[in-house]
């Protein structure tokens, strides 16, 4: 097929679309920031940890290295958690679906 | 009670005894959670099918099970179990001080238990990690499995950071009398330790606390974990704003009726009678009594709600409940307890240590069952009979049985384990029983 005809073509694909096509798509309204669960989660639920994480660094007594240990630990921990996690399920799909899970096999 | 003083030498002797009594523990322990993962090999085998609970065209149309079921009772203990530890810190509860850790632990053996219950439960478990992590930033919009993965990680990461914090001002005074073998363990746990900390941390400690006292209750299982549920309107087993309190009242009958089980064990093991006293275990016995009694208000709203002139669905639902016999068989061992609780606070001389503890397992075995009912009814009576053609009915394949042995044997591991690292039972509780810190204790700081 020629550029030209190529190009025809996807032209009238595109035409064609603009009264047959329905329109819908599958993740409208549920994709890009944000959305209600963003708002629960992060405006709402978690509040009480970034009032927590603040009061570590202000307020009496307080010191910038303790605050900040306290601050690895979370981070630590949570990276230890998820990693660990991400180590079984990797063996699991070695050992029982014949590779690694997608994207990594 | 005992009048002998309490001393390190008595929070030390987990760490530094090994009796056959604690072989033999974690022999049986550990041959039940290998019994399971037995199962849990043959399951990934050969699909989720083999447990019935892969197939939306058998068992009634029941997908979610004892797994299910299990994965809130076991969140309901962690949750339940941190609101206790915190209280006693936020809230002057100093006489529970000896079981706050023991309370911790419970937590993150309980949130274990649910997070490999989740793994447990997926057609594709090696996917788990992959997929939550690279479509979170879609999927946290809208889905309420998604909300709890965070909630359950950001509990996890605040229980063992509060427990972190609070483990190096007693490594730091115990480490001579703790075993050289684990140094590099110590070392860790330690990490940039300076007595000038303890200050600090005592307030840091406070304020997760303070986060955990409002999370836990009102947000997460009092919020998210029945939301999982309550936000369903076409299961009416499931729908509905009392499902907040309903969770967090059974939480806290199951944290309490834990922590009295694994206090009643290591006092028993280690002559704890003088540290965690009876006095401990009746304050415990009554705070079951209490949450057992807004655990069956709240089971009286419901089921009043589903026969007073219902709607078709709800009617259903209530109806489906009540005439189903393990339903009765678990509010009876709620209503029991509680009529022993009411009892022997009418008259003491009826409160003993083996009855407590009697009464722990039967409302920790009542609640398993109300979770396991709760998740299989929600399926069975549904809006417009959806599952109304499918064969068959719920009934728990010889793994999922396995899975709550194994469950309760991993669970028991980490505490016979962890007991053999660090102190159980705080520093600070021995200090303050025997009134080395002022009146109000040292754990009340400033906020």
């Amino acid at each position: 097929m020629s550029l030209l005809a190529g190009a025809l073509d996807v032209t009238a694909s595109a035409v064609a679309n603009l009264p047959l096509y329905h329109g819908y798509e599958p993740t409208s309204g549920t994709t890009g920031f944000s959305g209600p669960g963003t708002w629960i989660i992060f405006g709402l639920i978690l509040m009480p940890v970034y009032v927590m994480t603040i009061s570590w660094f202000v307020g009496n007594p307080s010191d910038e290295k303790t605050g900040l240990l306290g601050v690895v630990y979370l981070v630590g921990i949570t990276a230890n958690m998820w990693v660990g996690m991400l180590i079984l399920t990797v063996l699991i799909g070695l050992v029982f679906y014949g590779g690694a899970p997608s994207p990594l096999g | 009670m005992s009048a002998e003083t309490p001393s390190e030498a008595d929070i030390l002797r987990p760490v530094n005894t090994l009796t056959k009594k604690w072989v033999a523990l974690v022999a049986i322990a550990g041959l039940a959670f290998a019994l399971f993962l037995v199962g849990w090999a043959y399951q990934l085998q050969k699909g989720l099918v083999v447990t019935g609970l892969g197939d939306w065209g058998s068992g009634g149309g029941v997908t979610w099970g004892v797994y299910i079921g299990a994965f809130i009772w076991w969140v309901g203990i962690a949750h339940g179990g941190i609101i206790l530890s915190a209280a006693v810190r936020l809230l002057g509860m100093e006489r529970y001080m000896p079981v706050a850790r023991m309370a911790e632990l419970l937590t993150l053996g309980g949130l274990s238990a649910a997070g490999f219950y989740i793994l447990v439960h997926m057609g594709r478990p090696d996917r788990m990690v992959t997929s939550v992590i690279s479509h979170y930033h879609i999927t946290v919009h809208n889905s309420p499995l998604v909300w709890d993965v965070t909630v359950i990680t950001a509990y996890f990461v605040l229980t063992a950071t509060y427990l972190g914090l609070t483990i190096r001002y007693d490594i730091v005074r115990l480490r001579d009398d703790l075993p050289d073998i684990l140094e590099p363990v110590y070392k860790i746990l330690t990490f940039g330790y300076s007595e000038a900390e303890d200050e600090i941390i005592e307030r840091m400690v406070w304020w997760i606390a303070a986060a955990i006292i409002i999370m836990a209750p009102l947000l997460l299982h009092g919020g998210v974990i029945p939301w999982l549920f309550s936000l369903l309107a076409t299961y009416p087993i499931w729908d509905g704003g009392i499902q907040g309190p309903m969770f967090l009242a059974i939480a806290l009958t199951s944290a309490i009726s834990g922590v009295t089980i694994a206090a009643a064990a290591f006092t028993r093991a280690y002559d704890w009678h003088h540290i965690i006293t009876r006095d401990i275990f009746r304050g415990l016995l009554l705070w079951l009594g209490f949450f057992s009694l807004m655990l069956l208000w709240f089971q009286l709203q419901t089921i009043i709600n589903g026969v007073y002139f219902p709607g078709v669905a709800a009617l259903e639902a209530a109806h489906g409940k009540l005439h189903a016999p393990l339903y009765m068989v678990s509010m009876g061992l709620v209503a029991g307890s509680l009529m022993y609780i009411f009892a022997q606070a009418l008259r003491p001389e009826l409160f003993t240590k083996t009855r407590a503890i009697i009464t722990a397992f039967a409302v920790l075995s009542a609640t398993l069952i109300e979770k396991v009912l709760f998740v299989v009814e929600g399926f069975l009576y549904v809006q417009f009979s959806m599952y109304s053609g499918v064969p068959g009915t719920y009934v728990p394949s010889l793994i999922e049985i396995a899975s709550i042995l194994g469950t309760i044997g991993m669970v028991a591991l980490i505490f016979l384990f962890v007991s053999k690292m660090i102190p159980i039972v705080e520093l600070h509780s021995i200090e303050h029983l025997r009134g080395d810190h002022d009146e109000h204790g040292s754990t009340e700081v400033e906020a």
